[in-house]
């Protein structure tokens, strides 16, 4: 075998090899191309990249790479895994082959196991000890959990884990013994253990022979998982059950030990009891195939009509949320989130339900249309908002789908209770979900897997309704092991689907197809063609309203809800005048003839007569009183006087400004305008407020005039109107969509994006190989990345072996010396053991031990 | 999607685009399960609601093609949610209904157990039934029919009522068609009242409701009790079937404040039907005195509540609405659907105003500005007196008097609220005023002659206004108040006035105040106006003499 020295090791035999050394060694045997293989399966194992063969057997071998790599194996190669899991045993070397595995599973040819063994293989979560014979990687118990198979735990595991049975165990098989049965004697919990073991797969069948009537329907409960709930187990505590009473089934096996009581309601079914009660068939049914679910059927029309609703819908209502936004941020509670009454408030503003409200909370947020302004702790609207509600709809829907997709966020568990009883809130921390983004890219997977199965069978052309459970079911057969998540998130995820368009009636769309590639550009071309182009008029009516037959231009939709109030939910709106609203947009600097037209220019109709009478009537009054401020006035029946005053230039620093032929208003105080103008040799009067004259002060006598000059003065307070309005009108007629906006959200919006991650991925994958291949032979196993965990595997093998090991240490001299011991336990940075030679127990920091070894020869012991 | 004239909104209205090409058929095929809620010139717009479907159903259509429709003519996506409630509502109806059992009497059946379930466990139901003969048939007490469907409507699972009726007792009535003809829609309309049973034929205003209710007479040939909203229409009513049918005025009998005859045809106002004395109706014992085999409700949506709870004991008579409107400033439709019967006829509007049987007037509202010293005198009223003040402008008299002059010729009536202004008009006009102190022969008489054209002008107050039928009357001079409330104030200009032989509109002035509460009240009363497709413009009074 090509295996390279410093993996092979030259010591011991394989059964004491580790694991991890072994791996290293198997993967180095593999061709490029197999690699290749596994590195695309499992990315995580060259990213970063590894500096060798045992570097990546060590990062294969770690909890979190095979729990990754066990969430990607559909239902066959699970269920095959834990057998091998189940018969495997790494301390002894016992591999697994086809012909162990073969009995133990009902209805399925050798050949296919023998595919799933090497597919498992090829994965990287076993590694072969021989031709056809494999163990799998360390961590994988870890992974798998105590309940392999829905098999329970072993009487040895039980005996060190299960403080009541560790207690009891010796004293059950004394009693088993006294009873009369062929049950070894033990003295520590641990024989004991051995001993049940022993006794239960030996003495099966005799023993079911002897139980009570429905023992086997009992037993058949446990066939899925070892764990029962029992309602009278306390009671059975109080009086525990005697081998020589004939109670029931319950009673029998416990008193027996068959049955290991847990806790006061719990009980579990041992290892063995459970093998040999399932009569060593571990996997009756293996469902080799995906389920193919019954699914109903909806025309594309009704498909299409549901969906291209929805988005419009949905781009509609939050283009108005944003938009509200703009005017009032929303403003958040100290628990987190957006509070019930804000929800409440914009829902009436919206003219929603609540929960869509905190839905599209939660949308805006995701497709960056809004953040959390750190400063007020109130979510207001981002600087891309502006450009999005400007947007052509196809691409504010890219938008929201995109950050949609990308999103850590699962909207729909807003509402739900917290572990206290609180509601969660939208846009609180509670409804963060790291992995909703895979879960979405997977719950469009299996929509398009489906649909296109279904579409081979049917020729009628209608298309497949994806309901719920078909879709869990599909997604948990391919991954079974994410089934909690996915009962979690998919419903949620669905009506999402539903909402941005990607579904409609249940059925994916054009739309949806192209988003489950990843294909979002070719998706919004989709949505383009689909969606209705905007409407640049509208059609003006006599009831004083203006109806947009359709999706409006924003920059149009803008000026029209500033001159009239929006009304209706839908497609169309209804914009209606009022003598309020004309007000309104006169407030804002238009002006009459300017309002009208614009209406002559965008709408369809002629102006009826009544709405131009209106905003004619309302234009003309608009005002009529106007107020400025001002320090002072002068007034003077002499206008002659007043307009030497106003051409005087040291006058003309006090800005003043002519209202009226007899009155002039000025920027300064009343007691400043006096010292100027008895500079300038006149003979003002100051007023007071009932008009009679206080003194106008001697020349100087005034302290206190304060200066204030500089500056424009005469600053109004109505803004010039004429100048905003050309501008805006300038606007509408630009603003058909050729803005631009970056896209914040991190997801990738172009297939060759995708394309080059690819190519690059295969790029890393060919430099990985080349770095493994080069990687100088006699470089230490123990060294860089493998190093630590090498150690730690091989010390908790010595521990369970209580086998001596060689540990070489760095003192804190930093001196290297070397220590015999016989690991007693490690954790806490601390490996405690026992040194054989002085007879002391000793504890060592983990970091101090550069290296550990299996010590050849067990004479320290 | 399609370039349909229809667009659906998510808040269960329809806009239908008046000028599309397809509107038309559109709003044939809409018309049958939407209310037509507004009609400006470019937009109409209708309203789903859940007794616009059941009627829809009552008229045989089932959701499929309510979908249909919609989807076929929608331009863009109709909202998914609406299609799913429109479907969800339809369904409720039928699954329930009354039938006659030959052993059991009057009984509710269901085809769907949990319905019956439902509505069995419902509190206010369960006196109202008898014992359950099996698990999807529960006996009803004959006396609580009406009582029982109007609680299953509101329980949201209307009711068909296949029961049927009494024959009544016989009484030949034939249509005297020598000088005219029934029109084809109203000939449709008594058509569809009889195979649906009961219920009610909508028509708008002017388009001879009087001769459907006619028409059913003598199809049914029984005695028939008619219900109208007062003593003028009573007169009207009975006028007509003289006029239209083989009636003569001895078969037919006026049961009114002042007379109570009780005929083969009686014509009975609700008014005193609904008198109460001591706690008691005593003119109930009306419904009872005759075997009617029709009863005939007259502008339905004015029903009052008491006849009501009358209706809900006739349940086993034959019974017509007539109506304009479907829709009740009170809200009751419900009970018009469930004790009267669904709706069994609507004639669009448009088609018939299309077929030139009606006409809308021209509105016009005139404004005149007050002068200085009453604008000042308005400023400082108490808001009490505001409106009085502002409507009994002296400038409005003035402007009469140049619109009379305009309208030379012409047929034409003043309206107003104040009776102080109307006197004034009256006498500068040198016309005669009905108000309220005017004896109704009096009023009949001056009508006669109006109707005549002996009298060219006349001047009436609000209080005389009820149901008057002048057709000759081309022009209308409304000086203050409102006429009548927005609903009927629309409905009547339609009847009021026609067209000029000449092909010149009617007219309709209001004269209002400008930048006063007049003119916010004209503001409210023209966006009705508007709504209901009335064209209106807005004059200066400066202008009169120029148009």
């Amino acid at each position: 075998m090509g295996v390279p020295r410093a993996v092979a090791g030259t010591r011991g035999n394989v059964n004491l090899m580790s694991s991890i050394r072994a791996l290293a060694a198997d993967l180095a045997d593999r061709s490029d191309a197999s690699l290749r293989e596994l590195f695309a399966a499992r990315p995580d194992l060259i990213s970063p990249p590894v500096p060798d063969f045992a570097a990546l057997a060590a990062r294969a071998s770690t909890r979190i790479s095979v729990q990754r790599a066990l969430e990607d194996l559909p239902v066959p190669q699970t269920r095959v895994l834990e057998a091998v899991h189940l018969l495997a045993d790494e301390d002894t070397g016992r591999a697994v082959s086809t012909s162990d595995l073969d009995p133990m599973i009902s209805g399925v040819p050798p050949e296919i196991i023998d595919d799933i063994l090497s597919t498992l293989h090829r994965l990287a979560l076993t590694f072969r000890t021989e031709a056809g014979r494999f163990l799998p990687v360390s961590s994988l118990k870890e992974v798998v959990g105590p309940y392999p198979l829905g098999l329970g735990r072993s009487y040895q595991n039980l005996a060190a884990n299960q403080p009541e049975f560790n207690r009891n165990a010796v004293d059950l098989v004394a009693a088993l013994i006294e009873y009369g049965y062929t049950v070894e004697p033990a003295d520590t919990p641990r024989a004991a253990a051995d001993s049940l073991q022993r006794w239960v797969s030996d003495h099966w069948e005799a023993l079911l022979a002897a139980a009570p009537p429905q023992t086997n329907d009992l037993l058949d409960r446990f066939r899925h998982s070892a764990i029962g709930t029992v309602p009278h187990a306390s009671r059975s505590q109080e009086n525990p059950p005697h081998l020589q009473e004939s109670g029931g089934p319950l009673r029998w096996l416990l008193a027996r030990g068959l049955l290991v009581p847990l806790d006061a309601e719990h009980v579990e079914l041992p290892r063995p009891v459970g093998a040999a009660a399932r009569g060593n068939l571990f996997i009756d049914h293996l469902q080799l195939q995906p389920p193919v679910p019954e699914l109903g059927a909806v025309s594309a029309a009704r498909r299409d009509n549901a969906a291209y609703g929805s988005v419009a819908e949905i781009l509609r209502v939050l283009a108005e949320m944003v938009s509200s936004i703009e005017e009032q941020p929303v403003a958040t509670v100290r628990s987190g989130g957006v509070g019930v009454r804000e929800v409440r408030r914009l829902s009436e503003r919206l003219r929603i339900a609540e929960q869509q409200t905190s839905l599209f909370l939660e949308l805006a947020a995701m497709a960056s249309l809004t953040f959390l302004d750190p400063d007020t702790s109130r979510w207001v609207a981002a600087p891309l908002a502006a450009k999005w509600l400007d947007s052509p709809r196809p691409e504010q829907w890219a938008q929201v789908a995109g950050g949609w997709l990308a999103s850590g966020r699962a909207p729909s568990l807003v509402g739900g209770q917290l572990a206290g009883g609180a509601l969660i809130n939208p846009l609180s921390a509670d409804v963060a979900r790291p992995e909703a983004p895979a879960v979405r890219r997977r719950t469009l997977e299996a929509l398009s897997a489906l649909t296109a199965e279904y579409a081979g069978g049917h020729a009628d052309g209608k298309l497949p309704v994806l309901d719920e459970e078909s879709v869990l079911a599909r997604m948990i057969w391919h991954q079974p092991r994410l089934r909690l998540r996915f009962h979690r998130l998919v419903p949620g995820i669905l009506r999402e689907a539903e909402l941005l368009g990607l579904t409609g009636s249940g059925a994916i769309t054009d739309v949806g197809q192209s988003t489950a590639g990843g294909d979002l550009p070719a998706a919004v071309e989709q949505l383009a063609a689909a969606l209705p182009k905007p409407v640049d008029y509208v059609l003006l009516q006599a009831d004083l309203t203006a109806v947009a037959p359709g999706y409006l231009q924003p920059a149009l939709s803008r000026e029209l809800a500033l001159l009239s109030d929006a009304e209706g939910q839908g497609p169309a709106t209804t914009f209606r005048f009022s003598a309020s609203s004309i007000r309104r947009a006169l407030d804002a600097g238009r002006d009459g003839a300017g309002i009208l037209e614009f209406l002559r220019a965008h709408s369809a109709t002629e102006v009826p007569q009544p709405l131009m009478y209106l905003i004619n009537d309302t234009a003309s009054r608009h005002g009529t009183l106007r107020i400025g401020a001002a320090g002072s006035y002068l007034r003077s029946d002499d206008e002659d006087a007043l307009t030497v005053l106003m051409s005087n230039d040291e006058a003309s620093l006090l800005g003043l400004r002519r209202l009226a032929p007899t009155v002039v208003v000025s920027r300064a105080s009343a007691r400043e305008v006096a010292v100027v103008l008895q500079d300038l040799g006149l003979a003002p009067l100051i007023e007071n407020d009932d008009g009679s004259a206080v003194s106008a002060g001697g020349p100087g006598g005034t302290a206190g005039a304060t200066t204030g000059r500089g500056g424009s003065p005469g600053a109004t307070a109505r803004a010039d109107g004429p100048a905003g309005w050309s501008k805006t009108a300038v606007d509408v007629e630009d603003g058909g969509g050729q803005h631009r906006f970056g896209h914040g959200a991190p997801f990738s919006m172009s297939p060759a994006g995708n394309a080059g991650a690819a190519g690059d991925q295969d790029e890393a994958a060919a430099s990985q190989i080349a770095t493994l291949r080069s990687a100088a032979p006699e470089r230490s196993v123990s060294s860089g990345e493998s190093g630590p965990m090498l150690n730690m595997e091989t010390l908790n093998k010595a521990i369970r072996l209580k086998a001596p090991v060689c540990l070489s240490i760095v003192d804190a001299a930093g001196n290297h010396m070397q220590q015999r011991l016989v690991p007693l336990s490690a954790g806490g940075g601390r490996v405690r053991g026992y040194d054989p030679g002085k007879e002391v127990e000793r504890v060592i920091s983990i970091h101090r031990v550069m290296d550990v070894e299996m010590a050849s020869n067990p004479e320290g012991r | 999607m399609t370039d349909g004239p229809l667009i659906v909104q998510s808040d269960k209205t329809i806009l239908l685009e008046v000028d599309h090409e397809q509107a038309t058929e559109a709003r044939h095929a809409i018309a049958a399960f939407a209310e037509l809620e507004r009609a400006p010139e470019h937009m109409h717009s209708y309203r789903l609601t859940p007794l616009g479907l059941w009627n829809a159903r009552a008229a045989g259509l089932d959701a499929e093609q309510v979908l249909d429709t919609l989807l076929a003519y929608s331009r863009f996506p109709v909202p998914h949610s609406l299609l799913v409630d429109v479907e969800e509502t339809m369904s409720r109806y039928g699954r329930l209904w009354l039938e006659k059992d030959e052993l059991h009497g009057l009984v509710m059946r269901t085809n769907d157990h949990p319905v019956l379930e439902e509505v069995l466990h419902a509190k206010k139901i369960e006196p109202l039934l008898g014992p359950r003969i099996d698990g999807n048939t529960v006996v009803v007490h004959s006396s609580q029919r009406g009582q029982v469907k109007q609680l299953l409507l509101k329980l949201g699972w209307p009711a068909e009522d296949f029961a049927g009726y009494v024959d009544g007792a016989p009484h030949p009535i034939a249509l005297d068609e020598t000088d005219w003809q029934l029109r084809p829609y109203q000939n449709l309309a008594v058509e569809n009242f009889f195979s649906g049973g009961s219920g009610v034929v909508v028509l708008p205003c002017g388009a001879g409701k009087t001769l459907v209710g006619a028409g059913a007479m003598a199809t049914s040939g029984t005695t028939t009790l008619i219900l109208v909203t007062n003593t003028v229409a009573a007169r009207q009513w009975k006028d007509e079937l003289i006029k239209r049918t083989t009636l003569t005025a001895d078969e037919i009998g006026e049961y009114t404040g002042t007379t109570k005859e009780v005929r083969p045809v009686t014509i009975a106002t609700y008014q005193v039907l609904t008198r109460k004395r001591g706690g008691l109706y005593p003119h109930l014992e009306l419904l009872d005195a005759n075997d009617w085999g029709l009863i005939i409700y007259d502008e339905v949506h004015l029903l009052p509540a008491p006849i009501f709870r009358m209706t809900a004991d006739l349940q086993a008579r034959r019974r017509l609405g007539l109506t304009a409107t479907l829709v009740r400033e009170d809200g009751r439709e419900g009970e018009v659907f469930s004790l009267i019967g669904p709706k069994r006829y609507d004639a669009p509007w448009k088609d018939i105003e299309a077929q030139g049987y009606i006409a809308p007037a021209d509105c016009v509202e005139v404004r005149v500005d007050l002068p200085r010293d009453e604008r000042v005198a308005y400023a400082m009223a108490e808001d009490a007196d505001k409106y009085r003040l502002c409507s009994t402008s002296e400038t409005k008299t003035s402007v009469v008097d140049q619109l009379v002059a305009s309208h030379a010729g012409e047929q034409l009536l003043v309206i107003g609220q104040y009776i102080d202004q109307l006197d004034e008009v009256g006498d500068r006009l040198d016309a005669p005023v009905i108000k309220g102190d005017t004896p109704v022969k009096e009023r009949q008489r001056l009508f006669n002659e109006f109707r005549a054209g002996a009298l060219q002008t006349l001047v009436v107050s609000k209080v005389a206004n009820f149901s008057i039928d002048l057709p000759e009357a081309s022009v209308a001079v409304q000086i203050s108040g409102s006429f009548g409330s927005r609903q009927e104030e629309a409905q009547r200009l339609g009847r009021l006035l026609r067209p000029k032989a000449d092909g010149r509109s009617a007219r309709f002035y209001t004269i209002v105040a400008r930048d006063t509460l007049d003119q916010e009240y004209a503001a409210r009363r023209q966006r009705f106006l508007a709504e209901q497709g009335y064209a209106y413009t807005i004059m200066d009074s400066t202008d009169i003499a120029a148009a």
